[in-house]
């Protein structure tokens, strides 16, 4: 994909080049949002309102990194919905059931996995995104973007528009929330990452 | 709980991380090599990540592309970006307008007309004080080497006083009354008897009532002449005076707008390349 030319085409008012570019990112930006917002509900909504706003400034993009730059966009997004909707969204079970129901079926056809474990899997699942919650939502956002999403500390900064010292200190107190908020779910951690609640203990 | 501080804690993601420079890398390895506190911790950060690293991906519920009936219209560009200047900053435009309305100002200036109404005023003032002092200048010319000598010509001018009544009265009836008066006993000012007199009865009157004037006359009489000499002179500075100021203003104001816009630009610029880094 020639993506700096569908971005000039786009910029010149090119729908379907700029469509072709939300084809590419909207897999990930749907997921930094779902992680940030909680629910897929309002991971959706922020998601759509973020391609649109990026539509529409589409040519304030001056170059670098159009992931960034669009994943920016995602992140204001999602913080604008929060300051919104100004309630805490719970992940349930039952949402991200409702979720994979439509590849649930797949996955297990496909990879063969034993009812246990996948049932094993959702919960490891339902626990990450639990524990994601309990942080604030600049730390949230912090976390995602560089232990799920592998971004290294600059890009981080650049996506939140935080100074790279802020972004360290808040990575740093959202991990050790989430290995505390992780511990309590011990028994549903794979076996060569349960760490012993009482090892951090000095 | 980890006893850890904030900054400790940030070296210890850093590192694991591997941010961390060869130096503080180093400098690091060897507390970790003595504290088994923050090798607990080290792992269990590691740990930590592991987890989140096993987060999956969620499957869009629906794709977020535009619909053309909506957004397919062509994006409105201003009127800057359809001439080719959307990069352009817009302090540079505003600079550059600066400097057309400063120019148009200058241009304005130079262009007006030299000189002041008050001028003509002051030169016809001053013509007619000139027309009386070559009045006076004709009356009492013959009397200049006399001047330098007021006292002298005072006892001269008593001791022609009585032959000199009959020419004074002879150019009372020519020149008219005011002029005629007794002009031993009752002397108007000079400047009255001098306006007085009429071109035709200068040659008759000028020594003689020159002569049975006091010293005052004489003595005043330099003062005309000065002020006739000076008076076609002093019309010439003014013009030119009220001239100069025109060009070097319009100058000026040239000069300060190609500095402002060449800041502007220099400004702009520097943004550019900021955001384009």
């Amino acid at each position: 994909m020639d993506e700096a030319g569908l971005i000039r085409d786009a910029q010149k008012g090119d729908l379907n080049s700029y469509n072709t570019l939300v084809l590419h990112y909207q897999s990930q930006a749907f997921n930094v949002a779902y992680r940030i917002m909680g629910d897929p509900d309002s991971a959706a909504d922020a998601t759509q309102e973020a391609f649109i706003s990026a539509y529409r400034s589409i040519n304030s993009f001056r170059g670098g990194s159009f992931k960034s730059w669009l994943l920016r966009i995602v992140t204001n997004a999602c913080y604008d919905e929060l300051r919104r909707r100004k309630r805490r969204p719970n992940a349930s079970l039952d949402a991200l059931y409702v979720e994979d129901e439509s590849s649930a079926d797949s996955s297990l056809a496909s990879h063969a996995e034993n009812p246990e474990s996948y049932a094993q899997r959702m919960d490891l699942q339902a626990a990450i995104q639990s524990c994601l919650q309990e942080l604030s939502e600049e730390q949230r956002a912090v976390a995602v973007l560089c232990d799920i999403e592998g971004f290294n500390y600059e890009e981080i900064a650049g996506i939140t528009g935080s100074a790279l010292g802020t972004v360290k200190s808040r990575l740093s107190r959202a991990r050790s929330s989430l290995r505390d908020c992780l511990q309590a779910y011990g028994e549903l951690l794979p076996a060569s990452y349960r760490f012993n609640a009482g090892s951090t203990q000095s | 709980m980890t006893t850890l501080n904030e900054r400790d804690q940030i070296t210890l993601n850093a590192y694991l991380d591997g941010v961390l420079s060869a130096r503080e890398r180093t400098a690091f390895e060897e507390r970790l090599a003595n504290n088994p506190a923050l090798q607990r911790e080290l792992e269990s950060l590691r740990a930590t990540v592991a987890v989140l690293k096993m987060a999956k991906p969620i499957s869009v519920p629906r794709n977020f592309t535009l619909d053309p009936a909506v957004y397919g219209k062509p994006i409105q560009r201003s009127w800057l970006a359809r001439l080719g200047l959307s990069g352009t900053p817009r302090l540079a435009m505003a600079g550059a307008a600066l400097v057309a309305t400063l120019i148009c100002a200058g241009v304005l200036i130079s262009g007006m007309p030299r000189g002041s109404t008050a001028q003509p005023a002051m030169v016809s003032e001053q013509e007619e004080t000139a027309d009386r002092a070559e009045a006076d200048r004709a009356v009492e010319a013959p009397q200049a080497a006399a001047q330098a000598q007021p006292t002298e010509e005072a006892t001269e001018i008593t001791a022609f006083a009585a032959p000199a009544e009959s020419g004074a009265d002879q150019a009372a009836e020519a020149g008219g009354g005011p002029a005629g008066a007794a002009p031993q006993s009752t002397q108007p000012p000079p400047s009255e008897r001098s306006a007085a007199v009429g071109p035709a009865t200068e040659e008759a009157a000028g020594v003689t009532m020159a002569q049975t004037a006091t010293g005052e006359a004489l003595t005043q009489s330099p003062q005309p002449t000065t002020e006739a000499t000076e008076a076609p002179t002093q019309p010439s500075p003014t013009p030119s005076g009220t001239e100069l100021p025109t060009r070097p203003t319009s100058i000026a104001l040239v000069a300060l707008g190609v500095l402002i816009v060449a800041l502007l630009l220099g400004i702009g610029m520097a943004r550019l390349r900021r955001q384009r880094s």
